[in-house]
């Protein structure tokens, strides 16, 4: 027999009784980062680190995995649905990127009204179809975060928040639905998109930075300066399959996130607003958040806390056991762990 | 006196809250490979359950199913899928956790165990624990 109905994530009750046992020991690689979930929401956690040598490391954290969209070959594109009719006689639109080689197309609108072209190096902008100028870039194979700002007669072209190309030219409002990837053949963008959010207004220097700092969270660009112009935003998660069309020809959806274990991260905070990729093994990915339990040697910690979920890393071949309380409580109950002391 | 015919159920809040009835075992048995298992059975459902490996230098593992798959009746194993803990060679470690029998198992071949168990028993009879067998995080 089933039961309709189950407990909620505030019921004391759950967390009064013991938990059921969960418990597994992992064998880890060098480098490895992998995201552990739970079938219900704990109670408590224990983790355990067995060092097979002096000096080694594992970290723990609770910061949930993100999806980006992964693009790798020919004619892969995001189409917007929601555009079409709409007079955006100004507009802006952000979103990150992370290619290894940027040689293809990122972004235009159906009509070539607006488009971006990458090289390794610089991102050529052409409004309507007739290229408008060049703007340098640098660590294209990083997470970096693309804006375009259109104005009636001023078109700005900015990387990580930073203006790197500015042309005068007079434009219309474009048509038709907003592409990111390519639906052109031969014209390959090789890699991941995150985030991206769509403003019905020109938005200026000062502006487009703050969309940089706020832009890997729908709550956060609601506090955005000019959130009342603030027409789209997608995170690219799982509510957002149906977008992703591979050939328009069989009109069929292809579901191209990045793997599980290929994750892009919020990153959060005002220093570090980028959707890094999260090397939990790496100094550098400690040093961003510090958002991490550090275990060495043969160390073992109890964590009482409620999760559906953690994620742990290490930089070399050890072995790691985890223990977890596990209340009634279903995980589809539980929110998701976000925001400060997480990752931000 | 009769007995009382009712019992508590396995999430009646208050059977945990109150301190539980101390059941404490152990074993210095030598176990013959890594394959080979002990079984500890409680009377009552768990509070929580402290593993002290007393032994100066060898781990041993804690799960909550057998360690071979087919063995008292499970029809999983906790090494299949990796289910258990290691608790470290004069560590210990204390769970929360409900559960009616739990198995130690040696990290090597000809192993001499030297651990205790130490449990805090609710009231509730073991019968009322459901099965572990198959259960996700123990035995599959």
């Amino acid at each position: 027999m089933t039961f309709k109905y189950n407990v909620g994530l505030q019921n004391v009750g759950s967390y009064q009784v013991s938990g059921r046992p969960w418990c597994k020991h992992f064998a880890t690689t060098a480098g490895s980062v992998e995201y552990v979930s739970f079938p219900n929401v704990t109670e408590s956690l224990w983790a355990h680190f067995d060092d097979h040598s002096s000096g080694h490391e594992i970290q723990l954290c609770f910061a949930e995995p993100k999806t980006g969209m992964d693009m790798p070959n020919d004619q892969e594109y995001f189409e917007t649905t929601n555009l079409t009719g709409k007079n955006l006689t100004e507009w802006t639109v952000g979103f990150w990127v992370k290619g290894v080689s940027l040689g293809g197309r990122l972004i235009e609108f159906t009509d070539k009204t607006s488009i971006v072209v990458a090289t390794p190096t610089s991102l050529r902008l052409a409004v309507e179809n007739g290229v408008k100028g060049v703007g340098t870039i640098s660590n294209s194979d990083d997470w970096n975060f693309v804006t375009l700002s259109v104005g009636a007669s001023n078109t700005s072209l900015y990387w990580n928040g930073q203006d790197i190309l500015n042309v005068s030219v007079a434009k219309s409002a474009p048509a038709g639905e907003l592409f990111i990837g390519t639906y052109r053949p031969t014209v390959n963008f090789d890699g991941f998109y995150d985030d991206m959010s769509l403003f019905a207004v020109a938005l200026n220097d000062d502006e487009v930075y703050e969309m940089y700092q706020k832009s890997n969270r729908l709550s956060s660009l609601q506090t955005h300066s000019r959130a009342d112009d603030l027409v789209s935003f997608w995170d690219f998660e799982s509510n957002l399959y149906k977008n992703y069309v591979s050939n328009p020809d069989d009109g069929r959806n292809v579901y191209d996130r990045i793997s599980d274990h290929d994750l892009s991260w919020n990153a959060g905070g005002s220093a570090a607003p980028a959707d890094a990729t999260y090397a939990l093994g790496s100094v550098s990915g400690r040093a961003l958040r510090n958002h991490s339990i550090s275990l060495t040697g043969h160390a073992e910690i109890h964590l009482p806390f409620k999760t559906t979920g953690i994620i742990y890393s290490s930089s070399n071949i050890d072995e790691f056991s985890l223990f977890a309380s596990l209340t009634s409580i279903p995980t589809s109950r539980m929110y998701e762990l976000a925001g400060p002391g997480i990752d931000e | 006196m009769s007995s009382n015919i009712y019992s508590v159920g396995l999430n009646h809040v208050g059977a945990y809250q109150v301190s539980g009835v101390p059941f404490i075992t152990g074993s210095t048995d030598t176990l013959t490979n890594t394959n080979d298992d002990l079984r500890f059975q409680f009377p009552n459902v768990t509070k929580s359950i402290t593993f002290k490996n007393n032994h100066n230098s060898q781990a041993v593992n804690v799960h909550f199913a057998p360690w071979l798959a087919g063995d008292y009746d499970y029809t999983y194993g906790a090494s299949t899928n990796n289910n258990y803990i290691e608790v470290d060679g004069g560590h210990d470690v204390t769970l929360q956790v409900k559960c009616r029998e739990v198995f130690i198992s040696s990290t090597t071949n000809s192993q001499t165990l030297d651990f205790e168990i130490i449990a805090e028993l609710t009231n509730i009879p073991a019968a009322r624990m459901f099965s572990l067998d198959g259960v996700e995080g123990v035995a599959q």
